[in-house]
């Protein structure tokens, strides 16, 4: 389990992360979200060892983190913008790798290879963004890490990649139960491969929860009444739009709760819809002075 | 629980020698070259000690040049990664702490140069065979590591405390000149700022400073390769190295490394730099600016507020350009920044202000008669025999409290004429530096003008041939003549050349001629002119031709 207590950064006068906390269960699939300069990749600096923190405490499982090697075994890191020693072909960063990580497998790493069209005795530096990507994500897989932290992960890579990849990580998910922390912009992903979700915006965490749980007390309800009325003060309605005699109704209810309350407002018809993450971030937040628009693609 | 770890990564260690092969495979090359494969050259040739030590000498003064070059070169190289964001976070993401990485990292580098050092050594030692004096190799050996040691801490320590390369390699090209170079560019500016006060540049002192001026001086000449003048400062910068290292070590525990790219990476660093860049800027560029806009006259003559101007000009420029260098950006202009430059002008105008303007009374001072235990006396342009043509440097010892008053009077007159509108102490007489000892102990001293026709009398009165054999005596005492001394007769104008095996004899002779007021001279510079020179290690002096009995002397010269 992933452990940040009462983490502040700051880098000169800009705070970039001010007092957060935050928990990643074990074996979770967790995904941070926020727009740009929130803080996202500060964050994942912090737990991977990085940076050092001004305040507060990282922990994984109970240890520090950071200037810690036996943590930092356990931990596999994709940054945003890969990183390779300069004229370095894949087969070398296997050696170092393999050298710096006792939990390295050889076996899996040409497993994987074979799967990736990458050639391993090139010079990573000629590869696309999105080859250095997959070569990434190859020898990271390869550590089996107790904790793979991803930022931005499928950046660059083409839909066909992008699917083998997600596929690969939640295929190491349910074989090893990884822990994976990952950011990314893209919610309709995160919504796929996420059982939590995180969102950060100007250095605070806003949100953490299991991504069931937001799913299951928010509903979207289209309704048609027989003329049009005021809603009851109890109803728990986020949202309410209208499109002719259909009204679109956001409630911050369970699906039973929902029904119960829409049924005793004796309506033409009312049906009910599930929400998309998008769509929960926006309902959810969308109220508050929070650039939630911006994190959504 | 922190784990437990060895500081050596053998990972880390193996990827930075195979990466970097080129580089250390290039120096084993050429010191084989300059190192076994020159000995070959010549064991057919010359095998003696003399061959020896000469190519010793050399080769000492060649790797001094080469560890100054090439010992940023490795430091560079294996810190580099702490200078690039990508590469910094990658390599800190690593199971792999701090220390290990500092030390595995420099070990690597260490071994980029000791390595092919010894290599060389070994097949030297093999090829000298033979040789006399093949031990001497050893010793360069020694230095090569002693100064690579030195140059590579300081190398290491720069690339820690900055967080980028072109800056990190430039502040050690600074740091081995700097501290030798301002003081040095202060004095000049006070001697140029203040009528009389004679500033001492203790340049054989200033140079320590300046570590590479002082070791390439010191291994220069063989003779003086003694254990002071060149292996004890040896010693003491590898010494330094050592903590220089220790001190980038205790630096990279705690460094930021968000901080790679920037300038510097430390506060106190950003600090000094800000500050010695400024100084540097203001004092080298201040000086330029002056005369370059004072139509190519020298700093002195230039009008007192356009110096003034131009300082505080170029101390803009070093402050801003400081700025942009740290902050990265060109809008560095703003509020903090400008009442910071304010500062630094304000102490440029106060600090030429109070040099020009005596404010702490130091030009003016004339010491009192009473405190006044003796004076020496130099003459720029008279030498002892009154020949007005020759050039050399008389220094005349003073204690009759007679001469002593005479000399306070010509310094206050010379004081009285600058105070006159006199704009400097050049051009309407004769120079002369005077060194005060007080009774105190203290010594105090000035240079400054006397119109020619004031000092006459004093020099008639010293000029007797009593005064001129006791000067004549410490003289050619402090030549201190050894069988070095030789004879160059000119004559004949064929340059032979005698080797002075009586140096006693030839003293006695030319003590005798000065007591008769033939006085031999002492010149700097060639002067074809006259027949006989002796040369001499401390000196080169002329023998006038009426001087009876050292030519006599010569003449009979015994073999």
């Amino acid at each position: 389990m992933i452990e940040v207590r009462n983490i502040t950064k700051t880098f000169r006068t800009v705070r970039a992360l001010d007092n957060l906390s935050l928990t990643v269960p074990s074996g979770a699939v967790y995904g941070l979200v926020g727009p740009n300069g929130a803080g996202k990749s500060t964050l994942i600096r912090l737990i991977t060892g990085i940076f050092r923190p001004d305040e507060g405490t990282i922990t994984i499982d109970g240890q520090p983190v950071y200037e810690n090697p036996a943590v930092k075994r356990g931990i596999a890191y994709i940054p945003d913008d890969v990183f390779y020693f300069p004229s370095a072909n894949l087969a070398e960063m296997r050696r170092f790798y393999a050298g710096v990580y006792p939990s390295f497998s050889n076996e899996l790493y040409y497993k994987m290879l074979s799967l990736f069209t990458l050639n391993e005795r090139m010079p990573i530096r000629r590869f696309s963004k999105g080859m250095q990507k997959q070569a990434a994500f190859l020898l990271s897989i390869a550590v089996r890490p107790e904790v793979l932290i991803l930022d931005e992960p499928v950046d660059g890579l083409d839909p066909v990649m992008r699917r083998q990849v997600w596929s690969l990580l939640m295929q190491d998910v349910a074989e090893r139960g990884t822990t994976v922390l990952l950011s990314s912009h893209n919610l309709r992903e995160l919504e796929d491969v996420c059982d939590h979700v995180g969102i950060l915006h100007q250095g605070k965490l806003l949100l953490e929860r299991p991504l069931s749980e937001l799913q299951e007390n928010v509903v979207k309800a289209q309704v048609v009444f027989r003329e049009a009325r005021e809603l009851p003060n109890d109803l728990p309605v986020i949202h309410r739009s209208a499109n002719g005699k259909i009204e679109t109704l956001i409630l911050r209810a369970s699906q039973e709760q929902a029904s119960a309350a829409l049924a005793a407002l004796n309506p033409v018809f009312y049906d009910l819809v599930p929400l998309t993450l998008e769509e929960i971030f926006v309902y959810e937040l969308g109220g508050a002075d929070y650039a939630v628009k911006d994190i959504l693609v | 629980m922190q784990s437990k770890t060895s500081l050596f990564s053998p990972v880390l260690f193996r990827k930075n020698v195979t990466r970097f092969a080129p580089l250390w495979g290039i120096l084993l090359g050429v010191l084989l070259l300059s190192g076994p494969v020159a000995i070959m050259r010549y064991s057919s040739i010359d095998r003696t000690s003399i061959w020896m030590a000469s190519f010793c000498n050399g080769s000492t003064i060649s790797y001094l040049l080469m560890n100054f070059g090439y010992a940023p070169l490795c430091a560079a190289l294996v810190f580099r990664y702490l200078h690039q964001t990508r590469s910094a976070y990658m390599m800190h993401a690593f199971p792999i702490n701090r220390s290990t990485q500092y030390v595995t990292n420099l070990l690597s580098g260490l071994c980029f140069a000791v390595v092919p050092f010894v290599v060389q050594t070994l097949l030297s030692q093999l090829t000298a065979v033979g040789f006399r004096g093949s031990e001497q190799l050893w010793q360069v050996l020694l230095v090569q590591l002693l100064s690579f040691l030195f140059f590579y801490g300081l190398a290491v320590f720069c690339m820690l405390i900055s967080g980028n390369t072109v800056i990190a390699m430039l502040s050690y090209v600074a740091l081995n000149f700097i501290f030798a170079a301002l003081p040095l560019a202060i004095l000049v500016l006070m001697r140029s700022l203040t009528f009389g006060v004679n500033f001492e540049l203790h340049t054989d002192r200033l140079s320590y400073l300046s570590p590479i001026i002082q070791l390439v001086r010191s291994a220069t000449f063989g003779e003086s390769k003694t254990r002071i003048g060149f292996w004890y400062p040896l010693f003491g910068y590898a010494i330094l190295g050592v903590v220089l290292i220790v001190l980038g070590w205790l630096h990279y525990r705690k460094r930021h490394i968000e901080q790679a790219g920037e300038a510097m990476a430390h506060r106190w660093a950003r600090i000094a730099f800000l500050l010695v860049f400024t100084l540097s800027c203001t004092l080298g560029l201040g000086m330029i600016l002056t005369m370059i806009f004072s139509l190519g006259e020298n700093i002195m003559q230039a009008a007192f507020p356009v110096l003034v101007f131009f300082f505080v000009v170029a101390s803009f420029i070093g402050w801003f350009a400081a700025e942009m260098m740290l902050k990265r950006t060109i809008k560095v202009f703003r509020k903090r920044q400008l009442l910071g430059w304010l500062c630094a002008a304000l102490v440029t105008v106060l600090a030429l202000c109070a040099l020009r303007f005596d404010v702490l009374g130091v030009q003016h001072y004339v010491p009192k008669e009473e405190k006044l235990a003796s004076a020496t006396l130099e003459l720029g342009t008279y030498n002892y025999n009154i020949n007005e043509n020759s050039v050399s440097d008389a220094v005349i010892e003073l204690n009759d409290p007679r001469l002593l008053h005479e000399l306070l009077e010509l310094h206050r007159d010379s004081l009285a004429q600058f105070d006159l509108g006199a704009t400097g102490n050049y051009g309407y007489g004769t120079t002369i530096t005077v060194h005060y000892h007080l009774s105190g102990g203290r010594t105090v001293n000035r240079t400054f003008d006397v119109q020619s026709h004031l000092i006459q009398p004093l020099l008639e009165e010293l000029n007797t041939p009593e005064n001129a054999v006791a000067y004549y005596d410490k003289l050619l005492g402090d030549c201190s003549f050894d069988p070095s001394a030789y004879i160059h007769l000119e004559a004949f104008r064929i340059g032979r050349i005698y080797e002075c095996r009586e140096p006693a004899a030839l003293k006695d002779a030319m003590l005798q001629d000065a007591a008769e007021g033939n006085l031999p001279i002492l010149f700097s510079g060639l002067d074809l002119e006259y027949d006989y020179y002796l040369y001499c290690p401390n000196a080169n002096i002329h023998i006038p031709k009426t001087a009876t009995h050292t030519l006599e002397l010569f003449g009979v010269f015994p073999r």
